[in-house]
């Protein structure tokens, strides 16, 4: 494979596994024994946050910019390539990582030198779900995540009840637009836009992120535009057609749909995907899920900048 | 062989009518089918009128990539061609002497400093604008080392241009491993290589530089026929060898660091057309040139055709096609023909 093609599997797999987010306190009791852990995925991270083990946490991966406590830890490098020495001089007990492919040969070293090493699964809802309570088991609390799991379901099932009745309305998420890639079937994106109602017009697609051409996006009409793809300084943000006015017969541009948003927070599976969801109705149907407010838009910012 | 023919003015016409007429029909099929359900048909005179979507799906998406990718495989193929020529190697191709390396270099500065948003200054303009300064600064950078007691080396050309795109991707992996995840994203996708969505006025202003580069160029062919027998024999013919060798590498590097600035690193296109072109056409650069510029358009738009349809309603990278397509069928054209193809 081509280098630059393994540095598109290697971010597909890691917009995949991305994970942060949320505003809960963090629990300040000290652990004394349990393992001490690196952690290397965002996603993790937010569940280590979740069940109040952040205290556990002696270093981190440099994607894993949440929550705030973390940030202070050392960095040991990019998911794909932990450096190996300083996990050992952390007195790491516990690697907790993506499932991604890359990485595996210090993975192999890690273990070799009696460091468990936990490659998580969650490129998908359920196995998100799975992951949770492989953690909790990890670091003593099993029960707590029994019950964020619990949570979890219960309010995504509230979510589609809400949305159960309302007619489906076509949706896409966009990531880049030259050239046009967007969020497929399978993705974590899909999974919330269907659970609010809407109908992800890339959903026969051949993969969960997936290069479409723009006359299909034309053809197939979206009646809401979620784009991604401005970042940076002054960015597009909040209920603007933007570029996407030079399609003025769009449904989403006619009708006023056109969101532009921060992708880190919206792009990520986690515990937090319930809260998502919710803001992806706002975004979809107002009508049942209420308007999105600019603190909405708010409230997504920032977590992919806070690094730098 | 007709290949070994001597060029008249009736081969050359006949030659570059057919080329030309299968440039036109590429860009009809192109137009013709893409990855909606919109066909030709829904064109004709006389059927239904065309809704407003149907209309954008025609006449601002389709036409226009269509008409780049046609550009841009002519661009890349006469590049290729005066390379080749140029350095006397088969091997050859547009990026070979480190302009894309430069290109890339500005195009992935500017997505780090966030000049290519919607919003910036610049807005979409500011990633090919930074990328062709990359282009232009890598291009006097080369020619200022290449070039040694008043003379362009070709061998001290070509090596800098390796070792400038070595320091390239270098330097583009650091700033991968520095960047924010969503410029890693951004810059991922920069560096794929696609034939871009451009306004008329772009693919207008990127044909009208390309054609007029090659009518420069062409305006040499004489003279890169003389430089396949040696740089000293050339001279004794009376070539200007260090006069071509510097305009043709300004000239062809100038059209690299304009097709990579729009369109990032279309693999395979400048490699394999010219010597395709050469296999059917023999090595008169005075036949080869227009048709590199006729037969690398009609190569890309069909490259991109397929790579629009075959996985609809998804696409594949551009690249993905002219090398999967275009390498077993060259290979085949080589095996059949290889024995009398004497690269010169």
């Amino acid at each position: 494979m081509s280098p630059r093609g393994r540095v598109l599997l290697a971010f597909g797999s890691l917009l995949l596994a991305f994970g942060c987010a949320g505003e809960a306190s963090r629990s300040d009791r000290v652990e004394t024994d349990g393992p001490r852990i690196v952690v290397m995925a965002p996603a993790a991270a937010e569940v280590l946050e979740i069940l109040g083990a952040t205290d556990r946490v002696v270093g981190r991966g440099d994607y894993v910019v949440w929550p705030p406590a973390l940030q202070k830890l050392p960095r040991v490098g990019a998911y794909h390539a932990p450096s190996v020495e300083t996990v050992l001089s952390l007195g790491t007990t516990l690697l907790l990582t993506t499932s991604s492919q890359a990485g595996q040969g210090a993975h192999a070293r890690l273990r070799e030198l009696g460091i468990e090493v936990l490659a998580l699964e969650t490129n998908t809802y359920e196995s998100m779900l799975g992951s949770i309570v492989a953690i909790g088991k990890e670091v003593n609390r099993e029960e707590e995540a029994r019950r964020v799991v619990e949570r979890i379901r219960r309010e995504m099932d509230e979510i589609r009840e809400l949305a159960r009745d309302a007619s489906a309305r076509r949706v896409v998420f966009v990531v880049d637009r030259d050239p046009v890639y967007v969020a497929g079937p399978g993705s974590h994106v899909d999974e919330m836009i269907r659970a609010v109602g809407g109908e992800n017009i890339a959903a026969d697609a051949a993969s969960d992120w997936q290069l479409l051409s723009m006359e299909i996006i034309l053809e197939r009409a979206p009646e809401v535009i979620i784009d991604t793809s401005d970042n940076g300084e002054g960015a597009l943000r909040g209920r603007v057609a933007g570029p996407w006015e030079r399609w003025p017969f769009l449904p989403a541009v006619e009708q006023n749909r056109v969101y532009w948003v921060d992708p880190i927070r919206l792009v990520i599976p986690g515990p937090r995907l319930p809260q998502m969801t919710r803001l992806v109705g706002r975004l979809v149907h107002p009508e049942i899920f209420g308007e999105p407010s600019p603190e909405d838009f708010e409230a997504l910012e920032g977590a992919g900048r806070a690094l730098q | 062989m007709r290949s070994s023919e001597p060029l008249t003015q009736g081969r050359l016409l006949a030659w570059t009518l057919v080329l030309g007429a299968a440039l036109a029909l590429s860009v009809l099929l192109g137009v013709a089918w893409g990855t909606s359900s919109l066909s030709l048909v829904d064109l004709l005179p006389g059927g239904p009128p065309l809704s407003e979507q149907a209309r954008a799906v025609f006449v601002d998406v389709r036409l226009p990539r269509v008409l780049a990718a046609a550009v841009l495989g002519g661009a890349l193929s006469v590049a290729g061609v005066v390379f080749q020529a140029l350095l006397r190697n088969p091997l050859a191709d547009p990026y070979v002497l480190g302009v894309s390396g430069g290109a890339s270099i500005g195009g992935v500065l500017a997505l780090l400093l966030g000049l290519g948003g919607a919003a910036s200054l610049l807005g979409e303009l500011a990633v090919p604008a930074f990328a062709f300064l990359g282009a232009l600064g890598a291009l006097f950078l080369i020619e200022w080392v290449a070039t040694v007691g008043g003379k362009l080396t070709v061998y001290t050309v070509l090596l800098t241009g390796a070792i400038f795109n070595a320091f390239a991707a270098a330097l583009i992996y650091f700033i991968q491993t520095i960047a924010s995840l969503e410029q890693l994203h951004a810059i991922v996708f920069y560096l794929m290589g696609s034939v871009p969505l451009l306004g008329y006025r772009g693919v207008g202003l990127l044909a009208a530089a390309s054609v007029l580069a090659t009518v420069a160029l062409l305006s040499m062919a004489r003279d890169y026929n003389a430089l396949t027998i040696g740089e000293e024999g050339a001279a004794q013919l009376g070539v200007d060898v260090e006069r071509i060798k510097r305009r043709t590498f300004v000239l062809g590097s100038l059209l690299t660091g304009l097709a990579v600035s729009v369109a990032g690193l279309i693999g395979f296109v400048g490699l394999v057309v010219p010597h395709l072109l050469r296999l059917l056409l023999g090595p008169d650069h005075r036949l080869l040139l227009p048709a590199a510029l006729l037969g690398g358009g009609s190569f890309l738009v069909l490259a991109d055709l397929v790579a629009r349809v075959v996985v609809a309603p998804g696409e594949l990278p551009v690249g993905v096609v002219t090398a999967l397509v275009g390498g077993p069928f060259f290979l085949s054209l080589l095996r059949r023909r290889g024995a009398r193809y004497d690269f010169s």
